[in-house]
């Protein structure tokens, strides 16, 4: 089974490269000073790339695993199970991940009227996603049209409110804007789901109409996320190496 | 072309397009960041520079006040006492030249107390509440109303310009309690937990909706604006006058 999964994972260049760069993440994330593996926006990322290194895996290995997964689907579904990993990518990917990059950019936020708009939506999100597979509307297993558009929209939207704060909270205006990592990840959040968003809505048109542009979205939507692990991967090296230096010039 | 090499070509350029694209974001955010720095920068020069104006203003009054004070004493106190020591040195009676000697020593001990308030210092050395104490026993000595001191401790964490400019806005809050509203009472309440000072009469009192000529209220509002507390003033015609003072943290 598990060289079934690593042949799954050998014909994949993304998840191979996501399996290497995502564990130089995490690896990394545990060299970072106490004070700031404790710091909100150095937690969130961890665990984004935590996550999105579980699921990404865990979703392959459920293609290999039929049974395991056939007991998943039993525990959530009542339909015959027809060896989809959709619920993976559901569950994971458009509704935990979406709701910890929209805390991540909320805690980034200094304006008490924005922060409050974006908790409102991170709320009104979560209740929207549970109300939807609760009711059995759309359920885990199958697509989920509606919770992928308002996932993305609401990072989008998130975001925008972030870009909006950069230019008018004076904290933000005392920093250095290319220096600063949170910007990087925040303007690679928004264009993957700016793409996201593109390739949901237009699904239906894309894969009968016009196959390379639906690729040409899957796969620059791939790309932005490993840029986004490389990013935070930058982010947490870089803090490593400050401190590094930090402890030399006290010890000089 | 083969669909193969064509579909590379398209993604090429699309990726290009999308890579252009988030580069012109990024560039854009950058200098629209950098605008926002300069006009921050601007904004914050000129608060300095109304601030250091407002310091210097008060400081300036203060001073005029000041001499004003120490050329009345000098006349009304100082000038009697040298009257008096000239008068009983020039005695040839040896209890008269005792006399003479203790107002020199008086007039001495008068001169230190006035180069003292000469400069500034004695800003850093008093507490507020004791300033407000002071002020109010000046107002009781000349018979002009009650005063009433409420207070359960001093404001502390408070810079010298701040208890200057704090100090110079009760003084004239009391000034114009005295000279326009004519009270029967002045009462000052000090609350060092919510960090408030309310300062209160039961004179004519005024209108606050209606603007008023001159710029005295704008002035104080201003002054505690530049050390970050606020002015808040309540007045009703024929009810007196409650203002209070809410001070930064």
């Amino acid at each position: 089974m598990f060289q079934e999964f690593f042949t799954k994972l050998n014909n994949n260049l993304y998840s191979q490269t996501l399996l290497v760069l995502g564990a130089l993440v995490i690896f990394s994330f545990f060299f970072l000073p106490k004070e700031k593996k404790r710091r909100p926006e150095f937690f969130y990322l961890f665990l984004f790339v935590v996550l999105v290194y579980f699921y990404e895996n865990f979703a392959i290995y459920m293609l290999v695993d039929k049974k395991s997964n056939a007991f998943f689907h039993s525990m959530i579904s009542s339909t015959p199970f027809q060896g989809w990993n959709i619920w993976i990518l559901n569950l994971f990917n458009y509704q935990i991940s979406k709701a910890l990059l929209l805390i991540y950019i909320l805690q980034l936020i200094y304006s008490p009227l924005r922060k409050t708009i974006l908790k409102g939506i991170l709320f009104f999100f979560v209740g929207f996603c549970l109300i939807l597979q609760v009711s059995g509307w759309y359920p885990l297993y199958n697509f989920q049209p509606p919770i992928y558009f308002f996932g993305n929209s609401a990072l989008i939207f998130g975001s925008g409110l972030y870009f909006i704060d950069l230019i008018t909270e004076e904290k933000h205006l005392e920093m250095d804007l290319i220096k600063n990592w949170n910007f990087w990840i925040i303007t690679l959040i928004l264009f993957q789901s700016a793409l996201s968003f593109l390739a949901d809505i237009a699904y239906d048109y894309l894969v009968f109409n016009d196959l390379d542009l639906y690729f040409f979205f899957n796969y620059i939507s791939m790309v932005l996320y490993l840029l986004i692990f490389l990013t935070i991967g930058l982010y947490f090296f870089f803090e490593i190496r400050k401190e590094k230096n930090k402890t030399v010039r006290h010890a000089a | 072309m083969q669909p193969e090499a064509s579909q590379f070509t398209f993604l090429l350029f699309s990726g290009a397009f999308l890579a252009l694209l988030m580069g012109t974001f990024v560039v854009a955010m950058v200098v629209l960041h950098r605008q926002r720095q300069i006009q921050n920068r601007e904004k914050i020069e000129k608060i300095k520079t109304e601030y250091e104006k407002t310091l210097l203003n008060i400081e300036n009054e203060i001073q005029q006040e000041t001499l004003t004070q120490v050329g009345r004493e000098l006349h009304d106190n100082i000038g009697q006492l040298l009257s008096l020591a000239k008068l009983n040195l020039n005695s040839s009676k040896p209890e008269k030249q005792a006399e003479g000697k203790e107002y020199i020593n008086e007039i001495i001990r008068e001169v230190r107390g006035l180069s003292k308030s000469l400069n500034l210092d004695w800003v850093e050395s008093i507490t507020l509440e004791k300033f407000v104490e002071n002020e109010l026993r000046k107002i009781q000595s000349t018979g002009f109303c009650e005063t009433h001191l409420d207070s359960q401790g001093t404001i502390k964490n408070l810079t010298k310009d701040q208890k200057l400019i704090l100090i110079r806005v009760i003084q004239e809050c009391l000034n114009n309690s005295i000279k326009h509203a004519h009270p029967n009472q002045i009462s000052i309440t000090i609350s060092p937990e919510k960090r408030t000072i309310q300062i209160s009469d039961d004179g004519k009192g005024f209108d606050t909706s209606i603007a008023s000529s001159g710029s005295g209220m704008t002035n104080l509002k201003k002054r505690m604006e530049a050390i970050g507390g606020k002015f808040k003033i309540h007045s009703t015609l024929g009810k007196g006058t409650d203002i209070n003072l809410v001070l930064p943290n």
